[in-house]
This record gives structure tokens, C-alpha cells and sequence, in this order.
């Protein structure tokens, strides 16, 4: 027992993948298996009809993790083997909380900015141009898309997202078709550069394609993005918002905060590019940054106002001297707890419950089965359709542990399928998960279902551009192994 | 005054260590004697600093130590990409922040559920049935400290604490100094209460678990840790004035509900203790298996509101109530989002900065420095009373944690000896158990880091009786060695 403390302590210290995400039991076919998979089959149900029963799609999913993992760790008990499960949980449980803190800190930076009016202010100016609205859902796509490629995917759809519930204020029809297009552009962005998205980092930092390569895949993810787009912009009625003629004032610090918020995405970025530290740490210091400024705001606020009044009292303008009389201090906490909190918590449940049934061994059980039989194209693709249930990182990984010998092409396409294979479901990445709580009511699940036809057709467009276009490289191969 | 002497001399001994010649480094790179190991000190320090500078500069405690977590660990990331070996401090990091995740959604679950039996009106039934009893402030004291120290061992420190302090916030509203009092003679029992028991404490776990000491053993710690609670609660209820809370006679009636979720709070506290016990899993899964426990029964509460206002309704139109029939018209469902978005996040992310910071002085080499320093230089009595006192500035959990893995030769008495100093020496400081930083949130404004302070030295008369008691005692067990 001294040993083992130890040990733990060692492999938790000195092994950046200490723990196979696979069981050394192999349940798939046990009870206990079967039961997990029906479990998580029967909370998805519930989570597709949340609209329907109004019951939020965080409770079952939070549920069916308890009991599955509860049925592995008692599996494993009559083995003869307890430690081993609270390891995998553990790790399952960190990849959740390194995606939650991570999403805490920009749902509170955006909220902070909407508070300031910051996307109000740019929705005033969006109405001043005369925007249409086919001109919005172009210009939000292609942003997404281009924002996404260097930084993180869900901050991107995010901030698009705020912007669009603003200009788009209650058209509920116009703010999902919207939120779809953010999500593959977002997803479709990321694909082709390394940093863009985590499944292609780990693709590169495996060491099998090198940097140049990736950007082979820059057509496929342009194919990806249009074809839907296209096809949806014609369902975009060609009207302009309500030109409501209202002036918006930025509310004192907006700038500031938005400069702060682009500093803190740096900050993630470099953290993780130059120390190799997870992203989460610079974002948490962002938020640490972001609490400080908000106590500068608060100290200064007496004497900011003070100068305000004096100016307006010498202009004589007493409707804004009436204004400043109702400004009440910035408080960081309050835009923390202004998460949606549904939203982390459904992410909690189906992180733990596909972390379960990949413990269990069934996406083990997939990849074999896939890549066993001999057609990676076909393997690939499907993985890649997997994904859009399944998170793609653990599939991903199940990949890249099995190491199939492939051709450089058929890495690229494995890159590029589960990068935008999210993208049919709207649970099936982060971004669009992240939407789903940040337009509530106006993004769902159902709404992204509906156009799930479209973005297929993308993606077996950029598939087939894919092979087409870099058909010289699925004769290449590596010879030096992975890693 | 005398106890802020009292942590700052920990932090000089902390600071004087540097200069021993000492090689323990936990992680591959040696930076305790660099200038990084150095400046990350300075930092720490000056962000403690602040910390305790709150109530003066009204700078909210997890600002400071939020960024200086980043800071240090991009020293210690910047040092070891140099070194050539980014992995090792980036799986450290994870660790750490491993460790902060579990303790966090495990707080995050209890607060919820504390949040929403006060939603319900729990603590109000409770706090109007006490004023019906006619219990004096003194009696009140006894009563939240006693009740603190027996369900502690059995449930979470940190709950019991939540829950104690609920009700004491509510019978007591706004006498700041008796708040004060109480809260500190909570939090002193919750953590007394925890030491003896192998479930009550989270350091008392590892060390059962490390399977050094039998699990009847620990319990040759209770008579210590009751003396532990009972000087220091003698002492202050001397202080406690002998009057009875402002006797409004309202009646308070419980929401929907509120019974019920009290039973499912208990259910969700087995859930987690069975998950660890009988299937060794995180306590973390239950407690979230637990709030999805709450949730679904929020939304029965939502769906059936309707069909019980109709019946209540019908019931007070039959009796004539007019006042009654009024007040239905005013209900709103329960809402389960809103309780957790109420959870204190000022208190949540001062532990995600304190843990990653005190993580990363430990991946520099301190924490093991340390404890090296204190075995085997010093004896090892002295050294686990040390350490009891230093876990009240530091985290006892990595405390803890670096003393196991170093394993000193210890005979079983001095094993329970740091157990019982890790587990109630948190006590002196209210940054020094989770119980004192949950309180600290719970009841802001009330019970403060300098209000505790003042009561330091009477804790910590507690503290020296409880060891004396334990060396007095149980000095059989100080010749007993584990042979493995």
C-alpha cells in the first residue's frame, strides 16, 4: 500500500497520458456494458426532447454518469481491482474541468462585455450601415470562420453569436439558421491549421503530419463551410433589422474589457504554444485580470462620475445628468454567475458518460472494427460522422493510440472529418454546445437537426475535395513511427 | 495582533528554509534555489498579503491569488521548456488543478443544495422553531457547536459547516460579533470533529488510505480532538452574551418541497460516501449524481405546481383565507439553475488560486523541503506539531500529501500525532481548513479572516491541550511500528 500512494503520486506527476482510456476489463459484452449503453442512449432521448418535455438537457445526462460509472467501479470491485476506476474517472473528470473553466472564463468575459453594451453599441452601428440580414449571416460566417482558424473555436462562435442575438433581437428563426452557420464555420476554420482545433493539435503533436501539410486541407474546410452556407442563405429572408434609431453608449471600461478579453485568448494561446501549459491557466489569469479591472472600475467610478456631471452641468444637459445618477458599480461575480449553468453541467454528463462507455471499451471496440476492415477512406469518414455524437477528442485519441499504418492523406482526412464531423449535431462540438446555452430557446437542438441534411452534403463535398485535390498524398507514408 | 505575529512567522520559516542545504525537488528541474523558486515565493507572499488586507482595501480575496497562480506556473513552465522538459511541469499543472476540480464541484453541489433548502425556507422553520424554544445566544452556541462536532465525522467538514451556519445566520440576523462567535466555534468543531474519524477529514482519509494505521485506530483520537473543540468553545462562550434572539413571532411556513430535498441532500451525502467507500470512485460522482438527484426533482416540482396551487386554492376558498388565497397567487417555481449560480464564487476561485499556487511551490521543491527539514533535523513530535501549525496557512491537503510521500520512519502514535495537527491545526487561521473559506463566503461580512484572528490564541490553547491529551493519553501507540 506505501508503494502505491507513491506510484500514483509519479504517474500523475510524470506521465502526460498515464491512463489508457481503455479498461483492462473488457465489458463490452458484460451487463454492465449493455446496461451503460442503453442508459446513455435513453438520456440522449431525453436530451432530444428537452423542447418538448421543458425538461433541461443537463438532469438526465448528469444522472446516467453517475450510475455508469457506478456499474464500472462495481464491475471492477468484484474483480479484485478498485484503484484503477477512480484513476479514469479522475482523468475524465480533468478533461471536463479544464473544459469548464476554460468556458466559465469567456461566458464571463462575454457577458461582461454585453453588460458594458458592447454588442449593443455594434448592433446600433450594424443598423446605422443598413445591414441586411442575408449581409449579417455572411458576415458572421465568414468571420467565424476566419477568427476560428487562430483562436479557440467556441470563444469565436461565441462572440458572433452574442453579436447576432443582438442585431436579430427575438427572430427566432433568422438566430438559429445563424448559430448553425457559426457552428460549421467555426468548426470547419480550426480544421486545416494546427492551433485551430484540438483534434488536428493532436494530430500534429503526434508527430505524424508535418505543419505544411495541414494546410492541404484548406480548400476541403472552405467546401465545408460553403456548401451549407449557400444553401442556407437562400432560406434568409432579404429584410433589415428594425431600424430602431437609438443612440447606445458605451458604458465606461467596454474597450478596456474587450482588449482585456483579447489579451486573455493571447495569453491562453501562448501558454499553451510556448510552456505547454493547458490553455485553462491563461484563461483563469484573464480572469484574474479581468477581476482586477473591475476593482479599478469600482474604485474610480466616484470621481469618473464626478467629472461627467461637471461636464454636463456646464453643457446645461440635465437628461444626462439624470443618467449618470443611475449607474451602479461593475461587479465581476455577478457576470461569473450569470453562466449557464445547464450548459457546463450537460457538458459534466456527457463528457463522464462517453469517458464511461470508452472505458468500457466500446470506442476501442469501433476503431478496431473500423480500421480492421481494411478501407481506412471508409473508417475515416465514418469516424468522423461518429464524432458528431460522441466528443471527437476521445476518438481522436482511440485513433492515434491504435496507430493504423495510413497514408498521409488518410491522416489529413481523419484530421478533417473529425474536425467538422461536429458540426452535423449540434451537441457534436464545443461550439455548438456552447450556443445552445448562449441562445437558449433560439438555438436548439432540434433546430440544428433540421439542417443536418445540408451540412451532410458539405461534408461529403469536402471529403470528396479532399481526395480529389490531394490525391498525391495518399501514397505518402511515414516512416518513422509515431511519437 | 499576536496571531498575525504568529503566521508570519510561519511564512519566515517558510523564507528561512531556502537557505538550507537541502536536495528534495519534486519535479525535475531543481528550482528551489533559483531565482524563479525565489520570486514565486515574493509572489505568493505578497498576494497572501492582500488576502489578508481584504477587509482594509475591499479587494476580494480571489483577485490576488488568481493571478499569481498564472504567474507562478509560467515561471515554472518557462523554466522547464528551457530545461527541456515541458511535459513534466504541464502534467504537474494538470495534477493540481485535478485536485482543485473535485474539491470545487464537490462545494458546488453542497452550496446548491444549501442554497435551495433556504430558498425553500428551511433555516427559517428552523431558526422560528428555536425562537419558540426559547433558546438564549449561549444555548445556541452549545447547540451549533456540539451538533457541528457530531456530524462532522460522519458527513463533510465543509457541509456541516454550511448547514451550521445557515441556521445560525437566520436565528441571529445581523449580531455581527455573535455570527463571528459562532462561526469560529463551527468551524473549530467541524474540523475537530473530522480528525478522529477516517470519513471526517479529507487528510485523515489519505492517511487511512496510505493503509498506515487501522481504521479503529483513529478513534483512539477522539477524547484529543473533543478537547480540542471544548477549550476554545469554553473560553469563547465566556463571551458570548446571555441574551435571546429578537423574539418575532412569525410563522413560517415551508415551501413545497423542502423536506423532500432535505432527504435528497442526505441521500446525495451517501451517495457520495458509498461511491468512495464501497466502490472507491471519487466522492465528487456522488455529489453530482446528487444535484442531478435535485434537478429532477425540481422539475416534478415545476410540473406539478400547477395541480398543487389548484388543490391548496380550493382548500382556502373552502376555509375562506382570503390572506392565504392571496399569498398562492404569489408563488413561483423552484428554479434549480438560479440556486447554482448563487454559489460563492468569490470563495471558489480563492481555492483554485490557493491550491494551484501552494501546487506549484510544492512542484518547485518547498513543500518537500520542508518536510525533509522538519523529519529529519527535527524530531519528529515537534515536526508534526509544526506542520499542524503551518496547515493553517497552507492547504493541509498537500501538507499532508508531501508528508506521505516522503515516509518518514513514524511510529504509529506520531502517524495519528499529524493526523490530528493536520486535521485541527487549519483551525487557528480561517484560511486554514475549507470549512473557515466556505464559512468566510457564506457568511461575508460577518465572519471575516481578522475576526477569527482575534480568537487565534484561544484556539490555539486548544490546539497544545489536544496534543498533550493525545501524547498523554495514547502513549502506547508511540512504540508501535508498522513493519511493511
Amino acid at each position: 500500500m506505501k508503494q502505491s500512494v507513491l506510484y500514483l503520486l509519479l504517474c500523475a506527476l510524470f506521465s502526460p497520458v498515464a491512463f489508457a482510456e481503455t479498461g483492462s476489463l473488457n465489458l463490452t459484452l458484460a451487463p454492465v456494458g449493455i446496461i451503460s449503453l442503453v442508459l446513455f442512449g435513453l438520456a440522449y432521448l431525453l436530451v432530444m426532447a428537452e423542447e418538448k418535455l421543458h425538461l433541461r438537457k443537463s438532469k438526465p445526462v448528469l444522472v446516467a454518469a453517475g450510475i455508469i460509472w457506478a456499474l464500472i467501479a462495481w464491475k471492477y470491485m468484484q474483480q479484485g481491482i478498485p484503484g484503477v476506476t477512480s484513476d479514469a474517472f479522475r482523468h475524465t473528470l480533468l478533461e471536463f474541468a479544464e473544459l469548464m473553466l476554460f468556458l466559465l472564463v469567456a461566458m464571463t468575459y462575454i457577458s461582461a462585455l454585453e453588460e458594458r453594451r458592447l454588442f449593443d453599441a455594434l448592433r446600433a452601428w450594424m443598423i446605422r450601415r443598413g445591414f441586411s440580414y442575408r449581409t449579417l449571416f455572411w458576415i458572421s460566417g465568414v468571420l467565424a470562420f476566419i477568427i476560428s482558424s487562430f483562436a479557440n473555436n467556441m470563444t469565436t462562435a461565441m462572440l458572433m453569436c452574442a453579436v447576432v442575438m443582438k442585431v436579430a433581437e427575438g427572430d427566432k428563426r433568422f438566430i438559429n439558421l445563424t448559430c448553425v452557420n457559426i457552428v460549421v464555420a467555426a468548426n470547419a476554420g480550426g480544421a486545416f491549421i494546427p492551433f485551430g482545433d484540438i483534434t488536428t493539435l493532436m494530430v500534429w503533436q503526434a508527430g505524424i503530419v508535418t505543419f505544411n501539410e495541414f494546410f492541404t486541407l484548406f480548400v476541403p474546410a472552405v467546401v465545408n463551410y460553403l456548401v451549407p452556407a449557400i444553401i442556407m442563405s437562400f432560406f434568409v429572408e432579404r429584410r433589415y433589422p428594425a431600424a430602431l434609431q437609438e443612440d447606445v453608449e458605451l458604458k465606461r471600461g467596454a474597450l478596456r474589457i474587450l482588449t482585456l478579453f483579447l489579451a486573455t485568448i493571447a495569453l491562453a494561446v501562448l501558454y499553451h504554444s510556448w510552456l505547454d501549459l493547458p490553455p485553462v491557466l491563461g484563461m483563469m489569469t484573464g480572469l484574474g485580470l479581468l477581476q482586477f479591472f473591475g476593482f479599478f472600475l469600482r474604485k474610480t467610478l466616484p470621481g469618473s462620475l464626478a467629472r461627467k456631471k461637471a461636464m454636463a452641468e456646464r453643457e446645461g444637459d440635465i437628461e444626462r445628468i439624470r443618467a449618470l445618477g443611475q449607474i451602479v458599480p461593475f461587479d465581476v461575480f455577478n457576470r461569473i454567475a450569470r453562466a449557464e449553468w445547464d450548459t457546463l453541467l450537460f457538458f459534466y454528463g456527457v463528457v463522464m458518460c462517453v469517458g464511461g462507455l470508452g472505458y468500457i471499451g466500446y470506442l476501442e471496440m469501433l476503431s478496431v472494427g473500423l480500421y480492421g476492415s481494411g478501407n481506412p477512406t471508409f473508417a475515416n469518414v465514418i469516424l468522423g460522422l461518429m464524432s458528431s455524437v460522441v466528443d471527437n477528442i476521445p476518438v481522436m485519441f482511440a485513433v492515434l493510440t491504435m496507430e493504423p499504418a495510413m497514408s498521409h492523406g488518410q491522416w489529413l482526412l481523419i484530421t478533417l472529418t473529425a474536425g467538422v464531423g461536429g458540426s452535423l449535431l449540434s451537441i457534436g462540438s464545443a461550439a455548438g454546445v456552447a450556443l445552445m446555452g448562449q441562445a437558449r430557446g433560439y438555438y436548439t437542438f432540434a433546430g440544428h437537426l433540421k439542417w443536418a441534411p445540408v451540412i451532410l452534403l458539405g461534408y461529403g463535398a469536402s471529403v470528396v475535395t479532399h481526395l480529389y485535390l490531394n490525391a498525391h498524398l495518399f501514397d505518402v507514408f511515414s516512416s518513422a513511427a509515431a511519437h | 495582533m499576536w496571531k498575525k505575529q504568529g503566521s508570519l512567522y510561519s511564512l519566515v520559516l517558510l523564507l528561512s528554509l531556502l537557505v538550507m542545504p537541502v536536495h528534495a525537488a519534486v519535479g525535475e528541474v531543481d528550482l528551489a534555489h533559483s531565482l524563479t523558486g525565489y520570486i514565486a515565493i515574493v509572489i505568493f507572499v505578497v498576494a497572501y498579503a492582500l488576502v489578508m488586507a481584504e477587509e482594509k482595501i475591499h479587494l476580494r480575496k480571489s483577485k490576488p491569488v488568481l493571478v499569481a497562480a498564472g504567474v507562478i506556473w509560467v515561471l515554472i513552465g518557462w523554466q522547464y521548456v528551457q530545461a527541456g522538459f515541458p511535459a513534466a511541469s504541464e502534467a504537474a499543472f494538470r495534477h493540481t488543478l485535478l485536485e482543485f476540480s473535485e474539491l470545487m464541484l464537490f462545494l458546488l453541489v453542497a452550496m446548491t443544495y444549501i442554497n435551495a433548502l433556504e430558498e425553500r425556507r428551511l433555516f427559517d422553520a428552523l431558526r422560528s422553531w428555536m425562537i419558540r424554544k426559547g433558546f438564549s445566544y449561549r444555548q445556541l452556541f452549545w447547540l451549533t457547536g456540539a451538533l457541528s462536532f457530531v456530524i462532522s465525522p460522519v458527513a463533510d467538514n465543509l457541509t456541516t459547516a454550511l448547514l451550521m451556519c445557515a441556521v445560525v445566520m437566520k436565528v441571529a440576523e445581523g449580531d455581527k460579533k455573535f455570527i463571528n462567535l459562532c462561526c469560529i466555534n463551527i468551524v473549530v468543531a467541524a474540523n475537530a470533529g473530522g480528525a478522529f474519524s477516517p470519513f471526517g477529514d479529507i487528510t485523515t482519509l489519505m492517511v487511512w488510505q496510505a493503509g498506515l494505521l487501522h481504521f479503529a485506530e483513529f478513534f483512539a483520537l477522539f477524547v484529543p480532538s473533543l478537547v480540542n473543540f471544548l477549550v476554545p468553545a469554553i473560553l469563547m462562550s465566556l463571551f458570548v452574551e446571555n441574551r435571546k434572539p429578537s423574539a418575532v413571532q412569525e410563522d413560517v411556513e415551508l415551501k413545497r418541497g423542502a423536506l423532500r430535498i432535505l432527504v435528497l441532500f442526505l441521500l446525495t451525502i451517501a451517495t457520495a460516501v458509498a461511491c468512495h467507500a464501497v466502490l472507491h470512485l471519487p466522492p465528487v460522482l456522488g455529489m453530482m449524481t446528487g444535484l442531478g438527484y435535485l434537478q429532477f426533482f425540481g422539475y416534478f416540482l415545476r410540473v406539478s405546481l400547477p395541480g398543487s396551487l389548484a388543490r391548496k386554492k380550493a382548500l382556502a376558498e373552502r376555509v375562506g383565507d382570503e390572506e392565504r388565497i392571496r399569498a398562492l397567487g404569489q408563488v413561483v417555481p423552484f428554479d434549480v439553475f438560479s440556486r447554482v449560480a448563487r454559489a460563492e464564487w468569490d470563495t471558489l476561485l480563492f481555492f483554485y488560486g490557493v491550491v494551484m499556487c501552494v501546487g506549484g511551490l510544492g512542484f518547485i521543491g518547498y513543500l518537500a523541503m520542508l518536510s525533509d527539514v522538519l523529519y529529519t533535523q527535527w524530531d519528529a513530535s515537534w515536526a508534526n506539531v509544526m506542520l499542524g501549525l503551518v496547515s493553517a496557512v497552507v492547504d493541509n491537503i498537500p501538507v499532508m500529501f508531501a508528508v506521505l510521500t516522503m515516509q518518514p520512519e513514524m511510529s504509529h502514535g506520531q502517524w495519528l500525532l499529524i493526523t490530528l495537527t493536520a486535521g485541527v491545526g487549519g483551525s487557528l487561521l480561517s484560511i486554514g481548513s475549507a470549512a473557515g473559506v466556505a464559512l468566510m463566503g457564506q457568511a461575508r461580512g460577518y465572519y471575516t479572516f481578522a475576526g477569527h484572528l482575534k480568537w487565534a490564541p484561544a484556539i490555539f490553547l486548544g490546539y497544545v491541550a489536544s496534543i498533550l491529551a493525545h501524547l498523554w493519553l495514547n502513549s502506547a501507540s508511540f512504540s508501535v511500528f508498522t513493519t511493511s
